[in-house]
């Protein structure tokens, strides 16, 4: 039972794969997108947890005979940097909608083909 | 000297304050001089610390040495890789000055133009960072933020239809990235270290034990490096994005993306895990889709009907001549050259393409609009295509003569058949371009070439120099590296 949480990060990373290729709104592609990348945090995280682990702070006076567990702090850190990422991926991604809507009027890909098609 | 201790780090970090500044500069042209002031140092300092390349150098930040800080490094596999995307960016900026201001930043806001500099700086930045540094996980950050940099380039010009290429890009190449990322998490998960040289210490205790993670690992990371480089099954969002995009633009982007690509696979196979392991698999997979790579995109560039889109065909089939090599031991130093000359033959088709698109004629073979009065331009133009075809006498024919001799003698003759078959189509779409810009009839109208030509005389009598000294170029880029990754 330890691994569920992996697979519930593979549910999550499926869905948003699923949503970014299937929709055809770029903003809810966007939405998909930012889902699919939550999946990396759940998974980053829970491998730092480790069973009775508890959070890392400095609390035996003797380091070398420290009785505690400590879940590790490495992965939550490198999710702060990816939080950030994913939320920059997220703006430039809306900054380019908005952009796409104002030149084209809408922000469904079918439209935006179409309109193309008959400009042509 | 103090200074030659930090080149590592002064690498990455000179155009990254450089574009922090240019940001705030508010004018064009004091961003453009940042820009190029801030990339001639920094090509000067790469070419000073390949002194130390061959020893190889390190840098801990910091002072956090090795398993628990970010390590940066300098080393013969890295080096010229950097001395190139330096030389590649100051050639961009210096020579296409007016290119760039009447193709790209005049489409934009007059209060933003100095942000395209800045936004190059970033995109600079985040390669250089790739290629210096020996931590997974800054692996990572710096492909982010040199592709949020590329996304925004992209959408630029006059074509609105780049948005939406912009927008793919931007989908893709974040799947691409974030499947390195997992990879990067299995590799955390096993060695509980992100540094290079410990993950792959750590790792080879772990090969005999049949592990399947390590198979996990690495399947999600190439096949994250594979996207992001747009190899054969994943290519469409290459063509979709470059084919609308601003042709001047992708002097640069089209030139280093490949090179790139080629640098984080090399980085992975080589270092962090042991290569020859991999190899049987890699061949058996990678191959075959190199060889379809290389008779379907000549193909299809013959096939279509764009001056860009065959140029932009060429370089997907370009890719798998690229796989192709990599997957073939003895090759090896042969694929360096091969990219290097590849990219200043990109270089120079697409800034053909960016003065014809300036000069507001139609890209499409049907309506190419005749030259007047340059013949300076075409001289240049027939230049280009005599060595992008790999005519005789071209240093890209020395490499396909030395390709179709390894071949032979290695006995891969199905591979020789098909880059014979590759070379013929090259041949051909080459023909079809020549015949556009030199023979079209003046019914479809007349253009003049109204732009200097000095970025494209510039290019080519380097591509002459290169002929001559193709041999000791070869030898810098292509035969320590083949050393030092263990090939022949």
């Amino acid at each position: 039972m330890q691994n569920i949480i992996y697979f519930f990060a593979v549910i999550v990373l499926a869905s948003g794969l699923f949503i970014m290729l299937t929709s055809d709104n770029f903003v809810r592609k966007i939405i998909g997108l930012g889902i699919f990348q939550s999946s990396v945090l759940i998974f980053y995280i829970a491998l730092g947890k480790i069973r009775n682990g508890i959070v890392p702070i400095d609390i035996c006076v003797n380091t070398n005979s420290c009785s505690h567990i400590f879940s590790s702090p490495l992965p939550h850190v490198l999710m702060l940097t990816a939080i950030v990422v994913g939320f920059a991926t997220m703006s430039v991604g809306f900054a380019l909608i908005y952009q796409i809507y104002k030149e084209y009027g809408s922000v469904l890909e079918s439209q935006i083909t179409q309109s193309e098609d008959i400009g042509e | 000297m103090i200074i030659a201790k930090h080149i590592p780090a002064l690498q990455v970090l000179i155009p990254f304050f450089a574009a922090l500044i240019s940001a705030i500069s508010f004018n064009k042209f004091v961003s453009w001089l940042i820009a190029t002031i801030s990339v001639a140092l920094g090509f000067a300092l790469s070419i000073y610390a390949m002194n130390f390349a061959y020893s190889g150098m390190t840098y801990a930040f910091g002072n956090w040495s090795a398993p628990i800080g970010i390590e940066y490094r300098v080393d013969i596999l890295n080096q010229p890789v950097i001395i190139f995307i330096n030389g590649v960016l100051l050639f961009f900026l210096i020579f296409g000055r007016e290119l760039i201001s009447r193709t790209i930043t005049d489409y934009i806001d007059d209060k933003k133009q100095h942000i395209f500099y800045a936004l190059l700086l970033f995109a600079h930045t985040g390669y250089l960072g790739v290629i210096s540094t020996n931590d997974l996980f800054n692996i990572y950050v710096f492909i982010e933020i040199s592709s949020l940099a590329t996304y925004v380039l992209m959408s630029k010009g006059g074509n609105p239809r780049a948005l939406i290429g912009a927008f793919d890009y931007l989908m893709l190449g974040t799947i691409g990235a974030t499947l390195i990322l997992i990879g990067i998490g299995f590799f955390l998960a096993l060695t509980g270290s992100l540094n290079i040289t410990d993950v792959s210490k750590i790792l080879t205790q772990h090969y005999n034990s049949g592990s399947r993670i390590i198979i996990t690992a690495i399947v999600f990371f190439l096949s994250g490096a594979i996207l992001k480089m747009a190899f054969f099954p994943m290519h469409f969002w290459m063509v979709r994005a470059y084919s609308s995009a601003a042709p001047f633009i992708l002097t640069y982007t089209a030139a280093i993306s490949s090179i790139f690509g080629v640098y984080i696979i090399l980085r992975f196979t080589h270092f962090t895990i042991n290569g020859e392991l991999i190899e049987a698999s890699i061949n058996a997979i990678l191959r075959p889709i190199a060889m379809f790579t290389i008779a379907v995109c000549t193909f299809l560039a013959l096939k279509s009907n764009n001056l860009k889109k065959v140029i932009i065909y060429s370089t997907a089939s370009q890719i798998g001549y690229i796989f192709l090599l990599m997957s073939i031991w003895s090759a090896r130093n042969l694929l360096f050259q091969l990219l290097m000359l590849d990219a200043i033959n990109k270089i120079a088709l697409f800034t053909i393409v960016a003065h014809l698109q300036n000069a507001s004629g139609s890209l499409d073979f049907d309506h190419f609009s005749s030259i007047r009065n340059s013949s300076l331009f075409k001289l240049l133009t027939a230049f280009s295509l005599i060595f992008s075809a790999g005519l005789p006498l071209s240093a890209m024919f020395f490499v396909k003569i030395k390709l179709f001799d390894l071949l032979i003698s290695t006995g891969l003759f199905w591979e020789f058949l098909v880059v014979i078959l590759g070379g013929v189509f090259g041949m051909l779409y080459h023909l079809k371009m020549s015949r556009a810009i030199f023979f079209s009839p003046k019914s479809n109208g007349e253009i003049e070439i109204n732009t200097k030509l000095h970025g494209l005389c510039a290019i080519v009598i380097f591509q002459i120099v290169l002929i001559t000294y193709s041999q000791d170029i070869a030898t810098l880029a292509g035969h320590t590296k083949s050393i030092i990754l263990g090939g022949s």
